[in-house]
């Protein structure tokens, strides 16, 4: 028991006291243990959170293969965009080691991740309490992309700590703006990556679809965002 | 002067008596001063050793070594490349990490056509970076001594070569993702355009990159600046030219694969005649 639990010790380290895991990471401790364990936790919560969002179109073959298919969809898209993110990041001037972007994206990876395990039963509650399927696949949505979201927060952060030669003890939020304004074409960098992160991951969720087993129709990402949208609409009316 | 001199004493004599009187009075300050200093000059933590990472790229990822050094560590590279030490040594790693990175970015661009495309691409990628490096050279070479520039014809060539392997690193990274969208958007107009995109981003680091060898290098910011413009100019007058002559790199995907389209006259004389056509004049 204890083994299978022990992935979960780092989530509680990265949540809890971020800084400390930042400083770990720029110091370049124990990389590959903490990769393994990053990587367990963001297939675990992922697939957990795949499984009940596939189950949206009242059917288990679905929802089984997005159990399969949503830990790929993340990791896919961060393996493809790794190697921009590293050689842009070191061309202006980035301590940042290869390892530790590695650490970094499946930082964030790992915090979607649990984010949405943590969403789990809620979605599961309103599966069971029987809610139309188009908004199963909007509320999943959604919380997938505001989970994504916050992780990257922690990407950023991340590497805009790693980079301060003599980082701060005490950290707010405009120590992190001000360190964000000081980095100007790194974190200009960091900013046009993430845009390039989300492109990937809109498109290659549109590509890897089904993941919810109810038909949505549109020609890409945004199209189906909006025909589920409409949809509801007309459902309320 | 003495009137001064006559000044001075009297003003600052009464002022620095009771600073020693007070110095010599309270003996605990010196010693509170002095432990509050022990602890504060604590030695600011080293910074992350950088260098170690390339030298520490062993197998395969050796090809990496040249242009994670010249990125991670501009400065000693153009410091090593002013000092002209072990240059063609440099020079060679860097043709080959080139010819690598272009080559697999090669191999991704023609795959909208065919795999013999994909391989014609990787053959062709390189040799049009490094052909029109070759061919500008002397031309580059001489423009620099014109304008008085004290660099040798091997830092001249090390120097471009560098900004040419930072261009092909950086294409490189992008590989990843421009499959990734011709696997999954594959629409040749947006790939194209992706490519030419992608292209455009990375030739234009790598010549701020050269902008700034230049600038370290020479010294004279205004006269460097005369020089990269003319070297731009004519390596791109070039490179166009060059392009040109080694088409197809994509091949549309219908379209049969060739090993390099049969055409007449230039890019410019092409372009001229498309400008001509769209004002209604048949050339």
């Amino acid at each position: 028991m204890r083994r299978i639990l022990q992935p979960f010790a780092i989530v509680e380290r990265v949540l809890r006291d971020r800084i400390a895991y930042f400083a770990e990471i720029g110091r370049g401790e124990k990389l590959p243990a903490k990769i393994a364990d990053l990587l367990a936790i963001t297939v675990f919560g992922l697939a957990v959170f795949g499984f009940v969002a596939g189950l949206s179109g009242r059917d288990i073959a679905q929802a089984l293969i997005s159990t399969v298919k949503l830990p790929f969809l993340f990791l896919a898209s961060g393996v493809i965009c790794l190697p921009t993110l590293y050689y842009f990041s070191v061309l202006f001037g980035s301590r940042l080691r290869f390892l530790q972007t590695i650490t970094l994206i499946l930082t964030a990876q790992t915090v979607a991740a649990i984010l949405s395990l943590g969403f789990a039963p809620i979605s599961l509650l309103f599966w069971l309490s029987g809610s139309e399927p188009l908004f199963m696949v909007a509320l999943d949505t959604a919380v997938l992309g505001l989970a994504a979201g916050l992780g990257l927060i922690f990407l950023v952060q991340g590497a805009l700590y790693i980079q301060e030669a003599q980082p701060p003890d005490k950290i707010t939020f405009f120590t992190w703006a001000w360190m964000f304004i000081k980095g100007t074409l790194r974190s200009l960098v960091l900013a046009g990556w993430m845009v390039v992160y989300g492109l990937v991951g809109t498109q290659l969720s549109y590509t890897l679809r089904p993941f919810f087993g109810v038909p949505l129709g549109g020609r890409d990402f945004w199209s189906s965002v909006g025909n589920v949208l409409a949809g509801l609409l007309r459902a309320g009316r | 002067m003495t009137d001064n001199e006559d000044v001075s004493q009297h003003v600052f004599a009464p002022v620095e008596a009771p600073l020693s009187e007070k110095a010599a009075g309270d003996e605990a300050p010196p010693i509170v001063v002095a432990r509050s200093v022990t602890p504060a000059p604590k030695p600011p933590e080293p910074p992350m050793e950088v260098v170690a990472t390339w030298r520490e790229l062993r197998g395969p990822w050796r090809v990496f070594a040249m242009s994670e050094w010249i990125m991670r560590d501009r400065v000693s590279f153009f410091d090593e490349i002013r000092a002209r030490s072990d240059l063609s040594h440099k020079l060679r790693s860097m043709v080959v990490s080139t010819i690598i990175y272009l080559a697999l970015y090669g191999l991704v661009m023609g795959i909208s056509n065919s795999w013999q495309q994909a391989l014609m691409s990787a053959i062709k990628l390189p040799v049009l970076f490094l052909v029109t490096l070759l061919i500008c050279l002397p031309t580059l070479y001489f423009f620099n001594l014109l304008y008085g520039s004290q660099l040798t014809f091997g830092q001249t060539a090390a120097l471009i070569m560098a900004a040419v392997t930072i261009t092909a690193a950086l294409t490189l990274a992008f590989a990843s993702i421009t499959l990734f969208f011709w696997l999954t958007v594959p629409d040749y107009e947006f790939f194209v355009l992706l490519n030419v995109g992608v292209l455009a981003i990375t030739a234009w680091w790598g010549l701020s990159f050269l902008r700034q060898g230049m600038r370290h290098i020479q010294r004279v910011a205004p006269q460097a600046r005369r020089i990269l413009a003319i070297w731009v100019a004519i390596y791109a007058f070039v490179g166009t030219q060059m392009g040109w002559a080694l088409k197809p790199f994509f091949g549309a995907p219908g379209q049969p694969f060739e090993f390099i389209r049969r055409t007449e006259g230039t890019f410019y004389t092409s372009v001229f005649r498309i400008i001509l056509g769209l004002l209604g004049f048949r050339g």
